[in-house]
């Protein structure tokens, strides 16, 4: 019997899901990374979405500060960002950033394909590119699943000749979860990026369970609900609790229940402020909350 | 995608931080400085000339400038972080060509009859001195005060005013068409911000139809 290159990583990491990792043990506990079943690849649990807090325009004070965030980003070990031609100009204040700062190598260069022509998908590619400034994505996703089927055999097809790592798909806001399932069950795919947070958790009944079935990365977007979380929470003290899981901010308290759920790979909160970037990141790090502690977190984030 | 656009709300649809969104008025005020402190008090002082002889054409002309001074000093801004702008920005220029050949149409002088003119004067003065002065609110900034002839709102709201104030016959729904709709679309966009300017925008439309509907001009003969 033979098996697949694809297969064996996937059964390697799933192996090495549950052992301590050798060489890469410092790394995981400096950054907090996790594995992408699908090609054994290791990033860190804690990504940089660019909806709405990146589209600035050409605005150069917003610009610099945009920039800011990315250097924290990646001084905190850096990984995913996260973007999309539906973004206005974020991929063009992304690939501002990454020319100033060099292109960091810890870069994992997340995009979409967002079009409903069939033929549009490597054009689009393309111009999405130019504006990072980089020679190819680590991921592309089909968009909110707009003509999935067809955008997915375009990107395998990339995958296939070489000039793609990985192929996703995305949605947001709980919609079409069942149409995101059958695409799951359809195709080989290597990510699948939905809304999962302490008040969404749809996804926990059938969309998670699936993924790990399958040995699909899982990215959470709208990790704070787009800041309404932060607004719910900021005025309330922390609990006790907060300090089993060493999480001193509300911020660290939602990435780590996002992060607890075994079959999420990366979170991606969006932020304009560096020092919330680097809270962010170091929600990664350290303890997180047991199942018990999840569901307190939850039943009292929704009590507030 | 016909199908994802119809599954999203009001607030999917918003690409831009209400910041970012504000900012974009100081951007265009620097880059035409003193124009934002000027084309107030020149549309306010055009306004004021209502039933005056051959004040139409000057008004048109104005008029037609601002809308192009828009066009060309805002919505290029507007659309860096709004790509549905693309789609709405034929039609500043279209309002300032229609505006332009309303100003050279005819010369004969119009007064509006005291509803109209009430409502035009009440819009006029909102768009004209009142707007900017909305730059004075908590969270707002006076640097990105909204100017006639910079700025989309005021600017269709002064063209209201005007189309009030100095049209006759059909040149009148004509010219308020196109402010008309950018009102429906501004207010949409501020109130899904959370931005009370929207409900303004509202009042100041559904005003200027209330003026439309008012009855038709009485006409002053030229003194001989």
């Amino acid at each position: 019997m033979t098996i697949s290159r694809r297969q064996f990583l996937t059964g390697a990491a799933a192996i090495a899901a549950g052992l301590p990792s050798p060489v890469g043990a410092a790394t995981e506990a400096k950054w907090g990374t996790r594995i992408v079943p699908s090609t054994g690849l290791r990033i860190p649990a804690v990504g940089l979405g660019t909806w709405i807090t990146f589209n600035i325009g050409r605005d150069p004070e917003l610009l610099e500060r945009s920039t800011d965030v990315m250097r924290a980003f990646f001084e905190e070990g850096g990984g995913m960002i996260d973007s999309s031609p539906m973004y206005g100009s974020s991929q063009t204040t992304v690939g501002h950033g990454l020319k100033r700062l060099g292109h960091p190598k810890t870069l994992f260069a997340a995009e979409k394909v967002w079009t409903d022509a069939d033929g549009e998908g490597r054009s689009q590619i393309a111009t999405t590119q130019q504006k990072w400034g980089v020679p190819a994505f680590d991921l592309l996703q089909v968009h909110n699943l707009v003509a999935a089927d067809a955008h997915l055999e375009t990107l395998f097809a990339m995958r296939e000749e070489g000039a793609l790592a990985h192929v996703g798909v995305t949605t947001s806001h709980g919609r079409r979860h069942r149409d995101l399932e059958k695409l799951m069950v359809r195709w080989p795919l290597d990510f699948v990026q939905l809304t999962y947070n302490v008040v969404d958790r749809e996804a926990e009944r059938r969309l998670l369970p699936l993924a790990r079935e399958k040995g699909i990365a899982v990215i959470a977007n709208r990790p704070f609900r787009r800041g309404s979380l932060i607004d719910q929470t900021r005025s309330s003290p922390l609990p006790n609790w907060a300090g089993e899981i060493s999480a001193d901010v509300w911020s660290s308290i939602l990435l780590k229940f996002v992060l607890s759920h075994p079959a999420i790979t990366v979170a991606i909160p969006a932020t304009t402020n560096p020092g919330h970037m680097r809270e962010n990141k170091a929600a990664a790090r350290g303890v997180m909350p047991a199942p018990d502690l999840r569901e307190k977190i939850s039943a009292y984030i929704r009590a507030l | 995608m016909i199908d994802a656009v119809l599954g999203y709300s009001p607030s999917d649809f918003l690409l831009f931080s209400e910041s970012v969104y504000w900012r974009l008025f100081a951007r265009a005020n620097a880059a035409t400085w003193p124009a934002a402190a000027i084309t107030p008090i020149a549309a306010m002082a055009l306004l004021a000339a209502t039933g005056r002889s051959g004040m139409r054409r000057a008004v048109g002309l104005s008029f037609a400038t601002a809308w192009a001074g828009v066009s060309l000093f805002f919505i290029p801004l507007y659309r860096e972080i709004n790509w549905a702008i693309a789609h709405l920005a034929p039609g500043f220029w279209l309002e300032a060509v229609l505006l332009l050949i309303w100003a050279l149409a005819s010369r004969t002088p119009e007064r509006p009859g005291p509803v109209r003119q009430g409502i035009g004067w009440t819009i006029g003065l909102t768009a004209t001195l009142g707007w900017p002065l909305l730059s004075f609110a908590p969270d707002r900034s006076i640097a990105a005060a909204q100017v006639v002839g910079l700025a989309p709102d005021p600017t269709a709201l002064a063209t209201l005013a005007a189309a009030l104030l100095f049209a006759r016959g059909v040149w009148t729904p004509l010219l308020a068409a196109a402010p008309f709709a950018w009102c429906m679309i501004s207010a949409a966009t501020l109130l899904t911000m959370g931005a009370w300017e929207g409900w303004l925008l509202i009042i100041g439309a559904v005003l200027a139809l209330v003026g439309l509907a008012s009855g038709r001009q009485k006409l002053r003969t030229p003194p001989t």
